[in-house]
C-alpha cells in the first residue's frame, strides 16, 4: 500500500486514486499553458472590440457587430476551456491518470478560419460594390 | 514571465477599450470595461511578483500549485469578456 494513500485502513481498491504532489516542472508547464489560453482569449476580445470600434462599415450592414459577437463568443469559450483544461490536467497529474484529450485547439482553429473567410468575403464585396 | 505577459495583454485590452470611450458620452458605464481590465492587469501583475518570489526560494517549496491565482485570473478574464461584450458589442 502506498504511503500517501488517503483511503481508510483496510479498504482495498478505493474508488478515488490517492493524490500526490506532481513534479514542480509539470505544475509550471500546466500554469503556462493556462496563461497562454487566457492571452489567446484576450487577443480575440481585442479583435472583437477593434472590429466594432475602429473598422469602417462593411458591405453588409450589421456584419461588423455580428462578427464582433462571434469573436467575443469565441473568446469566452477559449478562456473557459483554458480554465477547465488546467483543472483537468492538474487533477490527472495528481492522481497519476492520463492527461485529458481536448479538441479545443481544433475548434478554435475552425472558428478562426470561418471568421477569416467571412471577413475576407465582406471586404471583397465592399471593394467590388465600391 | 507568463504572468507578466498576461497582465500586459489585459492592459492592452484596457487601452483599446479606452480609445473610443474617452470622448464619448457613455460616462462611467462606458469606461467600466477599461477599468475592469486595468484592475485585472494590476492583480495579475501582483500575482506575477508573488509567483516570482515563490519560485526563487531555495529549495523550491513542496507545494507550489497556484490554484487560487488561476481561478482569480480565469474568472477575471471571463467577467471582462462578458462585460465588454455587453457594453461594447450589444
Amino acid at each position: 500500500m502506498a504511503d500517501n494513500t488517503t483511503t481508510p485502513a483496510g479498504e482495498q481498491g478505493a474508488d478515488r486514486p490517492a493524490e500526490i504532489e506532481p513534479d514542480y516542472r509539470f505544475t509550471l508547464a500546466n500554469e503556462r499553458t493556462f496563461l497562454a489560453w487566457q492571452r489567446t482569449s484576450l487577443g480575440l476580445l481585442a479583435a472583437a472590440v477593434a472590429l466594432v470600434q475602429l473598422v469602417p462599415e462593411l458591405a453588409v450592414p450589421g456584419a461588423r457587430r455580428a462578427l464582433g459577437v462571434v469573436l467575443a463568443t469565441l473568446a469566452i469559450l477559449t478562456s473557459g476551456m483554458g480554465l477547465l483544461r488546467w483543472q483537468q490536467a492538474d487533477r490527472a497529474m495528481r492522481r497519476g491518470l492520463p492527461l485529458p484529450r481536448h479538441p479545443t485547439p481544433a475548434y478554435l482553429a475552425l472558428g478562426l478560419i470561418l471568421i477569416g473567410v467571412i471577413a475576407l468575403g465582406l471586404v471583397i464585396a465592399k471593394v467590388v460594390m465600391g | 514571465m507568463a504572468w507578466t505577459r498576461t497582465s500586459f495583454a489585459l492592459l492592452a485590452n484596457g487601452a483599446l477599450l479606452t480609445i473610443k470611450n474617452l470622448h464619448s458620452a457613455a460616462g462611467l458605464w462606458g469606461l467600466m470595461p477599461a477599468l475592469l481590465a486595468a484592475t485585472a492587469a494590476c492583480c495579475t501583475y501582483m500575482i506575477a511578483l508573488q509567483r516570482q518570489r515563490t519560485l526563487e526560494q531555495r529549495p523550491i517549496p513542496a507545494q507550489i500549485n497556484p490554484r487560487r491565482q488561476v481561478y482569480v485570473v480565469g474568472i477575471a478574464v471571463l467577467v471582462l469578456i462578458a462585460v465588454t461584450a455587453v457594453a461594447q458589442l450589444l
